[in-house]
């Protein structure tokens, strides 16, 4: 997609100049104008050439786009939790749910507001600023929420983008296929340090992710 | 008929108001206005193009200035944008332009409402002084970017969050009070004050754009006061219009269930159309100008008035371009993304029409000419590259990053402004009488335009990469390329000579002002009726006696068989050879 | 290829024949009463859009899960008929402005004023009984849109008395206030003072008048019905 706009883009670019450039020394005021008011035809077939253009590059692109928002079925779930100015994320433990929470129970021991009258969260792990670890080759979606202010977590090779909105819960999905380590920066602005709001993401294999995660403590761990 | 006080009327007539007060400040004269409103944004304008050296310096070379820290930054971030798309381009192209060019172009003597056009300008002096208040309150001025989206505008975590903000709102909301006025003004004017003859398809396209312009304004600016006096609310009285339940750097707030979305939605429904409301009359300025410097009619004039109208009538059903990234119901993405690469077709055939313009031309370079041409070049960047982020796949990676930076620079920003350059360097001779000095001119357009690609080319490069905008400093950004320092100096030392041809600019027009050639009644020979004054600068309403009579459209240029290559609006009998009669068409311009 | 000027292409006028054309409603229509119709039709678009983008902000706030309307102030039913009071005075005043009958004209003209400062009164007593109920300004959700849209609609009531006391001023001289610059209005007026010459401007009060009741309308229905 990227690439067909790119050609087609540069094309149009590079003629659109070319026609402008000839047309500037060509009819440099040597001779005398031609009154001419326009043509009919030829402006009909400009038409058609630009609707048929803007069409190639809107359907696939909108094909492209169904393909984005089509979740992913076997899923890795992660809560991604923005604040001014770090990125915390959430992995829901053995029992494979988040524990309830609310932004009046946010703390700095208890950075989401994991409800602890909620036996669901007991079993939550949380890292508080990254570095986060992602197995390769598996679908990930990515839940974000908000306690503050809108936030983007953005990593340019993962290419998906959404804003972490306060209040709501947004979705994005991906699938890491190269090992290696990557950064997450926020792409929202939010305030005076937005530039500072990054987090390292590693992207391992099944075994070590897996090694990651065991050895990360869950919530009641880590109260007591 | 003439009953003692339509009498008093008549006298009255005959005794303009003389004193300086009334001529020069609190004018009636649309002429005055037009200026004042001129010199304001052009003031204004300084300002924010200062402030954008200083967010240069600071990003071409990091620490260079020590006095640019993220809080002042971000604060010159966001009045930067306010007052370039707002205060600067919205006020000079409807208020400056369009004050001064309605009534004289379509033959009236001044515009429908007189003093409603006054308040308009002293309102809109209001809405700058209210924002250049929130640099002397304690807080400073908000740094809530120019989109201002809640949460962060109105939280603690973003700089001059209390009285600032609270200004800057204020500024806006008497902004479109002001804009209001304006707009009923130019509507009625050229709906109603046209002179005999003027039909509205021998408008001058500047009137058309103008015209357009105002419409969109009109019902566009409505949702952004009401977005604005919203997050007043919010943020005085604690009311969650858009403010969730949140806990901001420790501190629960009072606040609970809004919804930051829906200020977006507010917000950008008056933002896609307000690049309209800037460029429609950019549009209108490119064609007037282009078609008196080319010697010849401006192309497809039918097609260049139905494509400005329905990008007026599209650019209210795109605004959610905006927020693909933003959470939002993911079905829009597909609606949006069609709307508005459905917008790019009229503006490919106003570019088409353009160069068709110049095709078989007789093209003078002179200064305006200059930045007519450099006006396609930018309008057709910045187009070509918005079909990459009206496509919601395609813009999903590019979003918040450089890319849309230099997009939307290019596109209205740079666009814009050379309209409006064009515009100066073509109507200062009617303004003052005297004609702007060439070398200068044509210095100030090539460092501009040249500098203007060197600024914001590398930008797309840069979107591609991922680089994320609104950052105060990539040191700890690990995907930044190892040339972006390289670049990102390079960009500096470009803008700064940008900047510095600016005083080139401001030179000009003080010496060209006082000591500039004395112009003739119509230097660029053309056909419009406000180079057809009985004055050289107009006096108060402008025709003298007799209002002219309108008998051709104004772009009777180069017409075969004519004694002079143009032939003005008012201008009743030429003898011309008949096609049938007259030479062979193809040989007439050879 | 090269086309010319054709005296068929309309407004483009006959130059290849050299032959005048004015084609007939060109421009030049200059009539102070449509040119104030148009300009209140504007206004009249722009405000709604205000209230269009209220009642749309409305309508998705109150989809989200912490809505709770208010209840509201009962006197906001005598506000109602306050308003209906004043467009219909205003409307009626017509017909005495027509046929020349100065002192209904001014009495109805009064009546309409009195009634619309008694609503706008009435308004503030509705936010001091909201108030009073303890529904402040952030009490809900739908508290605040009460403040917000009364607020809203409350100002653009006030503005209306601008003209209403122009009409007043105008009555009273016998003639339009005197508005500098304003050249062709005092042309074209042709001396039609008195009570016929303030029809039209009477008229487009009214209309302003209508058109804010129906705005009330709707937004008390709104807020009655959620």
């Amino acid at each position: 997609m990227m690439t067909m706009t790119t050609v087609i883009t540069g094309i149009a670019f590079v003629a659109v100049h070319l026609v402008l450039a000839y047309f500037v020394f060509r009819y440099s005021g040597r001779q005398k104008a031609e009154h001419v008011e326009d043509n009919p035809r030829l402006e009909r077939t400009l038409l058609l050439i630009t609707s048929l253009l803007i069409a190639i590059m809107l359907v696939p692109g909108l094909f492209a786009y169904s393909q984005v928002i089509a979740k992913p079925s076997d899923r890795l779930v992660v809560e991604v939790l923005g604040e001014q100015w770090r990125w915390n994320y959430r992995f829901p433990g053995e029992d494979g749910i988040f524990g309830r929470t609310d932004v009046r129970l946010i703390t700095s021991d208890n950075v989401f507001g994991i409800d602890p009258a909620d036996p669901t969260g007991a079993d939550d792990i949380v890292i508080v600023g990254g570095p986060l670890y992602l197995p390769v080759n598996q679908p990930v979606l990515l839940q974000f929420r908000s306690k503050d202010v809108l936030h983007n977590f953005w990593v340019p090779e993962f290419r998906v983008k959404i804003d972490a909105v306060p209040g709501t819960v947004t979705e994005s999905w991906f699938t890491p296929t190269r090992e290696g380590t990557y950064q997450a920066a926020c792409a929202e602005y939010c305030g005076v340090a937005h530039y500072v709001m990054t987090s390292e993401i590693h992207v391992v294999d099944a075994a070590e992710f897996e090694q990651w995660l065991a050895a990360l403590p869950t919530v009641a761990q880590a109260q007591e | 008929m003439a009953t003692p006080a339509a009498a008093a009327h008549a006298a009255h007539e005959h005794h303009e108001p003389q004193s300086f007060w009334r001529k020069y400040v609190f004018s009636l004269d649309h002429k005055v206005i037009g200026i004042q409103y001129t010199v304001t944004a052009l003031a204004v304008g300084a300002i924010g193009l200062v402030l954008s050296w200083l967010m240069r310096l600071q990003l071409g070379f990091p620490g260079a200035v020590g006095a640019v820290n993220p809080t002042n930054y971000y604060q010159f971030m966001t009045y930067h944008g306010l007052i370039m798309v707002v205060y600067l381009q919205t006020a000079i192209l409807l208020g400056g332009f369009g004050n001064y060019l309605i009534p004289l172009m379509i033959g009236a003597r001044d515009m429908a409402y007189p003093t409603l056009n006054m308040l308009s300008y002293w309102t809109y002096l209001l809405s700058v002084i209210l924002l250049l208040a929130g640099y002397f309150v304690p807080g400073g001025p908000s740094g809530g970017s120019w989109v201002l989206y809640p949460p962060q505008s109105i939280t603690a975590g973003t700089p001059g969050s209390g009285l600032g903000i609270t200004l800057l709102l204020a500024s806006i909301a008497v902004f479109v009070v002001s804009a209001t006025m304006g707009g009923l003004n130019y509507i009625t004017t050229v709906l109603q004050m046209r002179t005999r003859g003027m039909t509205l398809m021998r408008m001058p396209l500047t009137v058309w754009g103008v015209f357009i312009s105002a419409v969109v304004a009109l019902l566009s600016f409505p949702p952004l006061f009401v977005a604005g006096v919203m997050l007043l609310f919010d943020h005085l009285l604690g009311t969650s219009f858009f403010i969730p339940t949140v806990n901001v750097l420790g501190t629960v707030l009072p606040h609970e269930g809004g919804s930051p979305l829906l200020f977006q939605h507010l917000f950008w429904f008056f933002g896609h159309p307000e690049v309209y409301v800037v460029i429609l009359p950019a549009m209108g300025i490119i064609s007037d100008v282009m078609a008196t410097h080319a010697r010849k009619p401006i192309f497809g004039y039918k097609a260049m008035i139905v494509s400005m109208a329905a990008i007026g009538v599209i650019s209210f059903i795109v605004w959610a371009h905006h927020m693909f990234a933003s959470g939002m119901n993911p079905f829009f993405g597909y609606i949006f993304a069609a709307t508005t690469l459905v917008v790019a077709i009229p503006s490919a055939m106003k570019t088409y029409n353009w160069l068709l313009t110049l095709w078989k031309g007789s093209i003078r370079f002179t200064t305006p000419m200059l930045f007519t041409i450099g006006f396609v070049s930018t309008f057709v960047i910045g187009g070509l590259t918005g079909l990459f982020l009206g496509n919601v796949a395609v813009d999903l990676p590019l979003h918040d990053t450089y890319f849309v930076v230099g997009h939307f620079h290019l596109v209205m920003g740079v666009s814009a402004i050379l309209a409006m350059f064009a515009g100066i360097y073509h109507w200062f001779p009617k303004v003052t009488g005297r004609m702007m000095n060439e070398t200068l001119g044509k210095i100030h357009f090539f460092v501009t335009f040249l500098g203007a690609y060197l600024v914001f080319f590398p930008m797309f490069l840069m979107g591609f990469q991922g680089i994320p905008r609104r950052y105060f400093s990539f040191d700890l950004v690990a995907f930044a390329p190892s040339g972006l320092d390289a670049v990102n100096a390079m960009v500096t030392v470009a803008a700064l000579a940008v900047g510095a041809a600016q005083l080139v600019f401001v030179a000009n027009i003080v010496w060209s002002a006082v000591r500039g050639r004395e112009a003739d009644a119509n230097p660029w020979q053309a056909n419009t009726l406000e180079w057809q004054t009985p004055q050289i600068r107009p006096g108060h309403g402008n025709w003298g006696p007799k209002l002219p009579e309108v008998y051709r459209w104004p772009y009777d240029y180069s017409v075969p068989g004519a004694a002079r290559d143009f032939i003005p609006q008012n201008e009743p009998e030429v003898a011309v050879v008949s096609p049938a009669a007259g030479p062979e068409p193809e040989g007439a311009g050879r | 290829m090269t086309r010319f000027s054709q005296p068929s292409r309309g407004s483009r006028g006959a130059v290849a024949e050299g032959r005048l054309v004015v084609l007939p409603g060109g421009g030049h229509r200059d009539d102070p009463v449509a040119r104030s119709q148009i300009a209140v039709g504007l206004l009249l678009a722009a405000m709604t859009m205000v209230f269009a983008a209220l009642v749309s902000a409305y309508l998705v706030r109150m989809d989200l899960s912490d809505w709770r309307a208010a209840p509201l102030p009962p006197v906001l039913w005598v506000n109602t008929a306050l308003l209906v009071a004043a467009s219909a005075a205003l409307e009626a005043a017509l017909r005495p402005a027509r046929a020349g009958d100065t002192r209904r004209l001014s009495t109805l003209l009064w009546v309409a004023g009195l009634a619309t400062a008694a609503f706008i009164v009435g308004q503030l007593a509705a936010w001091f009984q909201m108030r009073a109920m303890g529904y402040g300004v952030a009490a809900t959700p739908g508290a605040s849109f009460f403040y917000l849209l009364t607020l809203v609609h409350g100002v653009h009531v006030l503005g209306g008395l601008v003209p209403w006391v122009r009409l007043l001023a105008r009555l009273r001289s016998g003639r339009e206030p005197e508005e500098p610059g304003g050249r062709a209005r005092a042309r074209d007026r042709d001396g039609d003072d008195g009570p016929a010459g303030v029809v039209p401007a009477l008229r487009l009060c009214a209309v302003y008048w209508h058109f804010l009741l129906g705005v009330w309308i709707v937004l008390y229905l709104l807020m009655l019905l959620t």
